[in-house]
């Protein structure tokens, strides 16, 4: 007889695991709506009385939309920058003799074995002596440079998934390898290709250490300036909660809008059409 | 069109050697076939034919133009694929049209010439459809038509049927024989069956091991194959062989087998060997076949099978099976002894060694 499992039974340790994720999200929402004084009672406070004032501190007082524009600047010319570069060293890897391929696919991957502090002093000095320092392209080099293995590993095995009797029948249609790059292959990868674009989007608009070191004043990004809300005299508990649930908004709204696309994409390949 | 000629063509993968030194000529609007059990080189021979595959020496012409270094794109040929290898992302006239679209040709022509294909191939209705929304044998017809849209030189096909089921096989193969007579064009088709080899060409190339074997029509190879594998290879059921030990004497030689001797002139080629291998056809055993028959020897029957206007009998000689085929047989029983005759002329005798047929000299009667 065949044993039927119990759906309730599986979702306990998804309900801890959502519990430990979103529990401190929520202590943040609610922080951010808080008065000082009810901030850091204990136990947390569930009732008070609403108010706006960490979010009109943090909009009118902290220059948040410059660091705002910063952070879209940023994120977005990494991830073009990041996509464009990486899909093409993707489809290469994928499809061409490329001389040394599997050494260099596996450098670009060791720019992840270690930790990102440790590559943090390097690029420093490099691009202090670049003259790339406090400027929104130095954070944008850093940021696509670190994204670009995430780019180029999965575009890669995108690529090796579209069947190549495909890309040599446009070949024989008469495209060039570049036309077949763009109006097959690419097309091909479109749902994989944008699942990709929106981690590295994702990433890059989260990123902290990079963006603290390569960057100063005007050019902060949001991330950066949360932790300038750390003062010598104190915390200012209240705008950091604002100005995290700020920052995250853009994602999550951006994510519960595409989440479908991105199920599809880190799919996409695992069953074949 | 233009015809193709392959001259002393060679792939090699490392140390593996697909296809050695493959000599063929196509004659404008002619249909060859490229037959052989997987992995015999034909498919690396259409491969490199397309420009898909480097050789790794040889010439390859298409017409008087060498193309063996040519990009596949500049070749002017169409292929359809096993897969069909359809663009998943775009529409069937999208498909049919793609070819034309990056020729730069004007869009009411690429439109006129949709039209009269999907016409030819009776896929009107389909034009608006993704590959996905289609069925094996509507891909089938669409790859068909994205490779006649833009008259190539050449036609390639590898193995285009052999992904539908036996009916749309059957319906498919005399659609494609209609199609190449309709534009007599010139056209090389791969497949390892080889009912499709000996209805669809006009003329056959059997491959086996990176080698040609033979080439010629359909009915030479069968009648006359040049080897063991060719004889074995071609005709369904299979070839019966039969060992069989050679006798010298004073003005002939004789292959003996299974208490019957076949009396062979002196000057043929196995008088100077110890064995050989005797083939006949299913269809040339012939069963209780009466006096004036060239061998004739017991059998004892295994199995019988009643295809309805034929009869397939299994016999056992020597603990050996052998397959007849036979017109209608209604009286015939499991462990039957029967005798078996076969016409001289029938009988087509093999080197045990390398397989290569022993022909009677010019002339010399078996």
């Amino acid at each position: 007889m065949k044993r039927r499992h119990n759906p309730y039974l599986w979702s306990i340790p998804l309900a801890l695991l959502l519990v430990v994720i979103l529990v401190p999200y929520v202590w943040i929402v609610l922080a951010s709506l808080k008065e000082r004084a009810d901030l850091l009672t204990v136990p947390p406070r569930w009732l008070f009385d609403v108010s706006f004032e960490n979010y009109r501190q943090i909009l009118s007082e902290k220059s948040f939309d410059t660091y705002l524009l910063n952070s879209l600047i940023i994120g977005c010319s990494s991830t073009a920058l990041c996509v464009t570069v990486g899909t093409l060293a993707a489809y290469a890897f994928s499809r061409f003799k490329v001389p040394a391929g599997n050494h260099i696919f596996f450098y670009i991957l060791a720019t992840r074995l270690g930790p990102p502090v440790a590559y943090a002093l390097p690029m420093y000095l490099v691009f202090f002596k670049l003259g790339l320092l406090n400027l929104q392209v130095g954070v944008i080099l850093a940021h696509a440079t670190f994204n670009l293995v995430l780019v180029v590993w999965m575009m890669k095995s995108f690529f090796d998934d579209v069947p190549r009797e495909i890309e040599e029948a446009a070949y024989l249609d008469g495209c060039s390898p570049f036309q077949v790059f763009r109006m097959i292959s690419l097309p091909l990868t479109y749902p994989g290709l944008v699942t990709v674009a929106i981690f590295v989007l994702i990433f890059s608009w989260n990123e902290l250490l990079f963006a603290l070191i390569l960057s100063a004043g005007e050019m902060r990004t949001l991330t950066v300036m949360i932790p300038s809300l750390v003062l010598h005299t104190g915390t200012l508990w209240g705008q950091v909660a604002a100005a995290s649930v700020l920052q995250s908004l853009p994602v999550l709204v951006f994510t519960f809008f595409i989440q479908k696309h991105l199920v599809r994409g880190l799919t996409f390949g695992a069953v074949k059409g | 069109m233009s015809g193709v000629r392959l001259e002393s063509l060679c792939k090699s993968f490392g140390d593996i050697t697909a296809v050695d030194n493959v000599n063929l000529t196509v004659a404008d609007g002619e249909f060859v076939v490229l037959v052989g059990p997987s992995g015999c080189g034909k498919t690396t021979t259409l491969r490199m034919l397309a420009g898909l595959e480097d050789c790794t020496s040889g010439r390859i012409f298409i017409g008087e133009r060498d193309v063996t270094d040519t990009h596949p794109k500049d070749r002017n040929i169409a292929m359809v694929f096993q897969s069909y290898a359809l663009y998943p992302h775009k529409t069937v006239a999208q498909n049919l049209g793609f070819a034309l679209r990056i020729a730069k040709r004007p869009r009411d022509e690429i439109d006129r010439r949709i039209q009269e294909v999907a016409e030819i191939l009776d896929i009107q209705d389909l034009l608006d459809r993704k590959p996905a929304k289609l069925s094996g044998g509507q891909r089938q017809r669409v790859a068909v038509g994205r490779a006649i849209i833009r008259n190539p030189e050449i036609f390639l096909f590898d193995e285009p049927l052999s992904n539908l089921d036996a009916k749309l096989r059957t319906t498919t193969r005399s659609e494609l024989i209609k199609l190449h007579k309709r534009l007599n064009a010139t056209m090389v088709y791969v497949t390892h069956d080889q009912v499709e080899a000996m209805t669809m060409g006009d003329r056959i190339v059997v491959m086996e091991g990176g080698l040609v074997q033979q080439i010629g029509t359909p009915l030479e190879i069968y009648d006359d194959p040049d080897n063991r594998f060719v004889a074995g290879f071609i005709g369904s059921p299979a070839i019966n062989f039969l060992d069989a030990q050679i006798a010298v004497g004073r003005s002939a030689c004789e292959a003996r087998f299974a208490g019957a001797s076949l009396k062979l002139p002196k000057s043929h080629p196995a008088a100077s060997r110890a064995d050989v291998v005797l083939g006949v056809r299913p269809e040339h055993l012939l069963i209780a076949p009466g006096s004036g028959i060239g061998v004739s020897f017991q059998a004892t029957v295994e199995t019988v099978e009643h295809l309805g206007a034929e009869t397939l009998v299994e016999l056992a000689l020597d603990g050996k099976a052998l397959t007849v085929r036979s017109g209608r047989l209604e009286n015939l029983a499991s462990g039957q002894p029967v005798e078996i005759g076969v016409h001289l002329e029938n009988i087509l005798v093999f080197d045990p060694g390398d397989g290569q047929r022993l022909r009677p000299p010019n002339g010399a009667e078996m």
